[in-house]
């Protein structure tokens, strides 16, 4: 984690987890089992926090069932004038000092995004300055052609775009250390990158830690060990981030 | 505190017209073309007259096109990225092997949509006839429809609201002339939305035979194949089966086989269990399905001996079984 230039404190960040259909936030860091987010004295929603980082999704606000177990399993299937109304009080509603109005607020809000360009990035780009958008891919075409779609996309409604990360781009083998690209070569990806004029980020492997580790409710950046290759590039890529943006 | 209903019932897509403010309570709702939000509409007066409440003119030219279609399968999942238009495609391509069947593969995910790409014709256009739309042939008898066919470029972005989406869809129901088809195929984008709906409620007459639902083993996948099943409980479409895909690597050098994304809640295969649906099979992880894919050629053509193929080929059977074919 960065240290802030001109002080000792670290970055205060927090993470919002816009997939309304789909929100993973919850099971990928471990607070599926918490309790409904609490409501301030002015009645907006407190995030609940885990390893050092406020949440909130729409996953926390799914009415629970009688014997208080969270409904995760339960569709959420609305259509897109009740999503924007979810998102704007994900956005609008909630607020990032949690309990204590004294408290500052946040230094960096990552915002997860649900595949696409309908509603929700539309709703965002519309109601709020976004200083940054970093784009994921997997390296085949198909995937690719949707991030030329999503570059497209946020030029039209003015957020700078940060970068584009490669995801699962190859596999090395435990056994025997060969590098297998199972999702293609990085070619198409690169190629893109310079056609669309983004920075390339970085390249992080398909480690098998990692889909564990979130599984578990634990980021694998914070899990003792894993791979250096994956870890060292991620804090390569968050020290990129942090300043693009100051 | 957010008021979270559950939606009980299923909101009928074509109550939200493509001209609609922002907050329009929906044609069909009793406050159409009286809420504050409607003031300023062009089909206000219509709205608050009531003649806008009845069937969807829409309906019986889809019944009357889909009358043609023997067959029809959604294929779903719960997260992106897991697989669901490569399999769409496998299938395609399994179904029109045989010759004397004629198939249909209509991609009704508009914001990502992969298929023309994946079937090698990205580059093709849709014309018109008399008789509708033409969809794109891979080959004699296999026909495409896909919003990606009508882009000038790939790079294009659609970025629509719900509304214009269902229209759309409706137009690719009723206007495309598929012909006799014996299998038609209705790739969607991830997720639960307007898509979705809309084809259940544009099919709910002519009937939906059932769904695919595709996973990944890990748990945020699963997790959301768990909401899809529920939302096909919800809408009244029988799920034909999960299948897991992404399921192991083996790595051609040293054939040490390897499980990249751990099933730690036990994957796809005790999903379906717990959730009483047909668990259809596993397919593993082969680098040549992925570049099979970008180069828009059949995968199960090209490498016959595949642990992957297998795996297709034994899903596609159970997916006949089930069907009763």
């Amino acid at each position: 984690m960065h240290q802030i230039p001109g002080s000792q404190r670290k970055p205060r960040v927090g993470v919002l987890d816009l997939d309304i259909f789909g929100p993973s936030v919850p099971k990928l860091m471990g607070l599926e089992s918490a309790h409904e987010p609490r409501l301030t004295q002015k009645g907006a929603i407190v995030p609940l926090v885990n390893h050092a980082l406020q949440c909130m999704s729409m996953g926390f606000l799914l009415r629970r069932s009688a014997d208080g177990q969270t409904k995760v399993d339960t569709a959420v299937v609305w259509r897109g004038l009740m999503v924007q109304k979810a998102v704007q009080q994900l956005l609008f509603d909630v607020d990032w000092r949690g309990d204590n109005e004294s408290e500052p607020g946040l230094d960096v809000l990552v915002i997860d995004m649900p595949p696409g360009t309908g509603d929700v990035p539309l709703t965002l780009g519309q109601l709020v300055k976004v200083d940054g958008a970093v784009i994921v891919s997997t390296p085949q075409d198909v995937a690719i052609s949707d991030v030329r779609k999503g570059v497209s996309m946020f030029k039209k409604v003015d957020v700078p775009i940060t970068g584009l990360i490669l995801n699962t781009s190859h596999f090395i083998c435990r056994n025997c250390a060969t590098p297998h690209y199972i999702f293609g070569s990085p070619k198409s990806f690169h190629e893109t990158a310079s056609q669309v004029g983004a920075k390339v980020l970085g390249e992080l492997p398909l480690v098998g830690g990692v889909s564990e580790a979130s599984d578990h409710g634990v980021p694998y950046m914070l899990v003792g060990e894993g791979n250096q290759e994956w870890k060292g590039t991620m804090s390569r890529i968050a020290g990129e981030v942090w300043d693009s943006l100051h | 505190m957010i008021a979270l209903q559950q939606a009980q019932n299923v909101p009928d897509p074509l109550s939200v017209p493509a001209n609609a403010p922002e907050h329009c309570p929906g044609t069909e709702s009793e406050l159409a073309g009286k809420s504050d939000a409607c003031a300023g509409c062009a089909n206000q007066e219509i709205c608050a007259s009531g003649k806008a409440r009845g069937p969807d003119p829409a309906l019986p030219f889809v019944n009357e096109r889909m009358a043609n279609v023997k067959r029809k399968i959604l294929v779903l999942s719960g997260k992106g990225g897991v697989g669901k238009s490569t399999f769409t495609a496998q299938l395609g391509w399994a179904f029109a092997a045989d010759e004397e069947l004629q198939t249909g593969i209509m991609d009704v995910d508009i914001c990502g949509p992969s298929i023309p790409t994946i079937l090698g014709i990205a580059s093709e256009q849709v014309h018109s006839s008399s008789s509708g739309w033409s969809p794109v042939y891979v080959q004699d008898n296999l026909g495409v429809m896909s919003v990606g066919f009508m882009l000038p470029s790939s790079r294009d972005a659609v970025m629509w609201r719900g509304p214009k989406k269902n229209g759309l869809i409706s137009q690719f129901l009723k206007d495309v002339d598929w012909g006799t088809l014996d299998y038609l195929l209705v790739d969607t984008p991830p997720g639960t939305s307007d898509e979705h709906l809309s084809i259940v409620s544009y099919l709910k007459e002519s009937g939906i035979d059932g769904a695919v639902v595709i996973t990944t083993p890990q748990e945020v996948a699963l997790q959301d194949v768990r909401r899809e099943i529920d939302f096909c409980k919800k809408v009244g479409i029988r799920v034909l089966g999960l299948v897991e895909n992404m399921s192991g690597f083996v790595c051609p050098n040293c054939k040490n086989e390897s499980q990249i994304f751990k099933p730690s809640t036990g994957g796809g295969r005790r999903l379906a269990e717990d959730m009483g649906v047909e668990f259809l099979g596993a397919v593993p992880l082969d680098p040549r399905i992925g570049k099979s894919a970008d180069y828009g050629v059949s995968f199960l053509d090209e490498y016959p001996d595949s642990p992957a193929t297998t795996a297709y080929l034994d899903i596609i059977e159970k997916i006949k079984q089930q069907l009763g074919d």
